[in-house]
């Protein structure tokens, strides 16, 4: 029998037995578009979660900690340099890239362009290698050292403020005056007072988290009934700038050096920047730490970060950092645990979504059973003109797959269509820190599992009365 | 065309077994207009039904235009039925849900391998024509008279022009002048060259063919000439 003739014939069936299949379908309906729902929410929580509060694709090391019961305190491994070679040879691991805090006291103020008034806060600041986010942010080149010896021998240009002498970029010297600072140097730099040079600003990241953890709490609770904090998109804070004084907060000051004042200037977020703070290319960080700490505190790391070759080698790699007398940073066992509740609960939706499909499958082989006891004189004749066992076979089981498409496809639509409510009604709610544009992300294995579980559920449903019609002597069915 | 040598069919039950035929042996020769009389439970349809490949279940040997049919796997048979022998029931057993003439194309949809028609299509409008009901090509079968139902049930049995007519009762649920007609399509399609095997019950029909075959209790009992 071709292709053809049993389409047509599957299609005749199910046209007079419209009522019967209709039926079965309703099943695989809501087992299907219960599936389509619950995946795509604990797939769309997923990449929340994994995706923007716990990475998942790395692991983050940290010095151990020996934990005294009233507080930690130092006695591992040091991160340094030599720390981060050996976790390089890991097998599993693509990159390693340290992290490093500001380890002396700053302050920064400024925000009257966004805010209306001058912001003073407390700086927690840190800093990585930029080649750790030279994919994550549009313009790669803004997140440099622009304190590090330039060469123009090439032809290269230099940084705004600088010129090319002897092959080599040398800041222009300028003369230092509070209300001219901004404007006296050419681009983006301005004029240093300790240094009397046109510097560029310090390229800063601010982590995504932090903008929806302003927007969606900070805003409301910093407002005042005169005075509204405004809430901001990435597109409005790009390019910011801001005073950072280096040495010196409302906390304390440094005993080693004067304390300094430098602009800031945000270029980009990303999810490697430190949460509630900012991050700094690397070699500013060592350079400060150096200055205000000494040279042990530019020289060890406080995480690093190894970024995975795959996924699925994160347990291996995570015992062999482990074994190396480092432990993994919290954000990284937190990221452990929200993958195992999500993989957890995203397993109990798919069971109890396909016990409604299997439960359907049941019913769709009730529904079979009975068709070919009202169908057994017809099985007969099909058999008398020609049909074998195997053409009745295939007859019947193309009748379930094409419930099977059918309540799939319907299933996806009403499962998709309930996402889309579920979203509509979410987009009424106040906003809240991480509230997705969608709750529901649906990757195409959701479409592929969901239709081929509803086939596969109603083929396994109809293979034992499709069998049973099979075995009918021909006879016997038209003795009927 | 067809032989049979030593066939036995019984029914088994609990309480003892039935036998529908016993050790049955008989020759129908290529071009025959024969008719398998006997009461009911005779063993008049079991004979039809093993003649024609719709049951295996017997003892003895079957040839059917040189196939023995014992010996074919359930496809070959299936193919066998499909291209070499025609059915024509008592009650039509016509699919309600197809058209008359999707009826008598319903051959097409199981062939196998070559097809034996380049154009099944044409060759059932024009079995339809010659049965005399080509305008009823559309119609459902339960629109039809039960004489326009047994015709569609021999265009449908024509299709590939199987050479072997098997009919269990044919007349059986037609009243005399369209019975009568149908005998004479089975007389006709006979003389086209069409070996015509007809169960019956019915004495017109005996007197239409010409051997009659007479069975009891599943033995024949009688090989003779019928009325023409």
């Amino acid at each position: 029998m071709t292709l053809g003739r049993l389409v047509a014939l599957v299609g005749q069936n199910v046209s007079r037995s419209k009522k019967n299949f209709l039926m079965s379908a309703i099943g695989i309906v809501v087992g299907i578009s219960t599936f389509v729902f619950f995946i795509g929410l604990s797939e769309g929580i997923k990449d929340v979660v994994l995706g923007r509060i716990f990475l998942v694709d790395q692991v983050e090391v940290v010095a151990k900690k020996l934990d005294t019961g009233f507080m930690q305190i130092g006695g591992g491994r040091v991160l340094d340099e030599s720390a981060a070679v050996d976790l390089r040879k890991l097998p599993g691991v693509r990159t390693v890239s340290p992290k490093m805090k500001l380890t002396f006291p700053t302050r920064g103020y400024g925000g009257e362009s966004l805010f209306g008034k001058t912001i003073w806060a407390e700086i927690i600041a840190d800093g990585i290698e930029p080649s750790l986010v030279e994919r994550e942010i549009d313009k790669p080149a803004d997140f440099q050292d622009f304190d590090a010896d330039f060469s123009c021998a090439a032809g290269e240009t230099c940084p705004d403020g600088q010129t090319c002498e002897a092959g080599t970029c040398v800041r222009q010297p300028c003369e230092y005056k509070e209300d001219t600072a901004l404007a006296i140097c050419p681009g983006l730099s301005y004029c240093a007072e300790d240094t009397g040079r046109c510097e560029m600003p310090i390229p800063a990241l601010a982590s995504n988290q932090l903008l929806e953890l302003y927007n969606g709490s900070l805003a409301t609770a910093m407002s005042s009934a005169r005075n509204r904090m405004p809430k901001l998109s990435k597109g409005t804070v790009l390019g910011f700038q801001l005073y950072l004084t280096l040495g010196k907060s409302f906390l304390g000051k440094s005993d080693r050096a004067k304390p300094l004042t430098r602009r800031v200037r945000l270029v980009g977020f990303s999810d490697q920047a430190i949460s509630v703070g900012i991050t700094l290319p690397i070699a500013y960080v060592k350079r400060y730490n150096d200055r205000f700490g000494g040279p042990e505190a530019a020289s060890t790391y406080h995480s690093i970060i190894l970024r995975v070759a795959d996924q699925t080698l994160v347990p291996q790699i995570v015992a062999q950092v482990r074994a190396l007398g480092f432990e993994l940073a919290e954000s990284t066992e937190n990221a452990e645990r929200a993958a195992d509740i999500i993989k957890t609960v995203q397993s109990v939706f798919a069971l109890v979504s396909f016990i409604i499909v299997g439960i359907a499958a049941i019913n769709i082989s009730q529904m079979f059973f009975m068709l070919i006891a009202q169908r057994r004189r017809e099985i007969g004749v099909l058999r008398a003109v020609g049909a074998s066992r195997g053409d009745v076979r295939v007859i019947i089981l193309g009748e379930a797959a094409f419930i099977g498409l059918f309540g799939g496809a319907l299933g996806i639509a009403a499962g998709a269509g309930a996402a889309r409510l579920a979203d509509y009604v979410a987009s009424k709610l106040p906003d809240f820190p991480f509230k997705p544009e969608s709750f529901f992300t649906f990757p195409t294995w959701v479409w592929l599992g969901a239709l081929g579980g509803a086939v596969f559920f109603c083929l396994f449903g109809a293979f034992f009365p499709a069998n049973a019609a099979a075995r009918q002597e021909p006879a016997a069915a038209l003795t009927q | 065309m067809i032989r049979l040598r030593n066939v036995s069919k019984r029914y088994r039950s609990a309480a003892q077994d039935e036998y529908a035929l016993r050790d049955l042996t008989l020759t129908i020769e290529p071009g025959e207009l024969v008719a398998v009389v006997g009461t009911s439970g005779s063993g008049k349809t079991t004979l039809l039904n093993i003649a024609g490949g719709l049951d295996r279940d017997f003892t003895g040997e079957v040839e059917v235009a040189g196939n023995a049919l014992s010996r074919l796997s359930d496809r070959a048979l299936s193919d066998f039925r499909n291209r070499a022998i025609g059915f024509v029931f008592q009650h039509f057993s016509l699919l309600d849900h197809l058209s008359a003439l999707e009826n008598v194309l319903l051959p097409a949809t199981f062939v196998r391998g070559t097809p034996p028609l380049p154009n099944p299509r044409a060759r059932g409008m024009e079995l339809l024509e010659k049965m005399g009901i080509g305008h009823k090509a559309k119609e459902r079968p339960g629109n039809l008279s039960g004489g326009q139902k047994q015709r569609i049930a021999i265009a449908r049995a024509l299709l590939f022009t199987p050479r072997l007519l098997l009919c269990d009762e044919p007349t059986g649920s037609l009243d005399t002048t369209t019975g009568q007609q149908i005998i004479e399509t089975f007389q006709q399609l006979n003389a086209e060259g069409y070996t015509v095997v007809i169960i019956t019950h019915e004495a017109r029909v005996s007197e239409a063919v010409r051997r009659v075959i007479r069975l009891e209790d599943g033995r024949l009992v009688d090989d003779g000439k019928g009325g023409t």
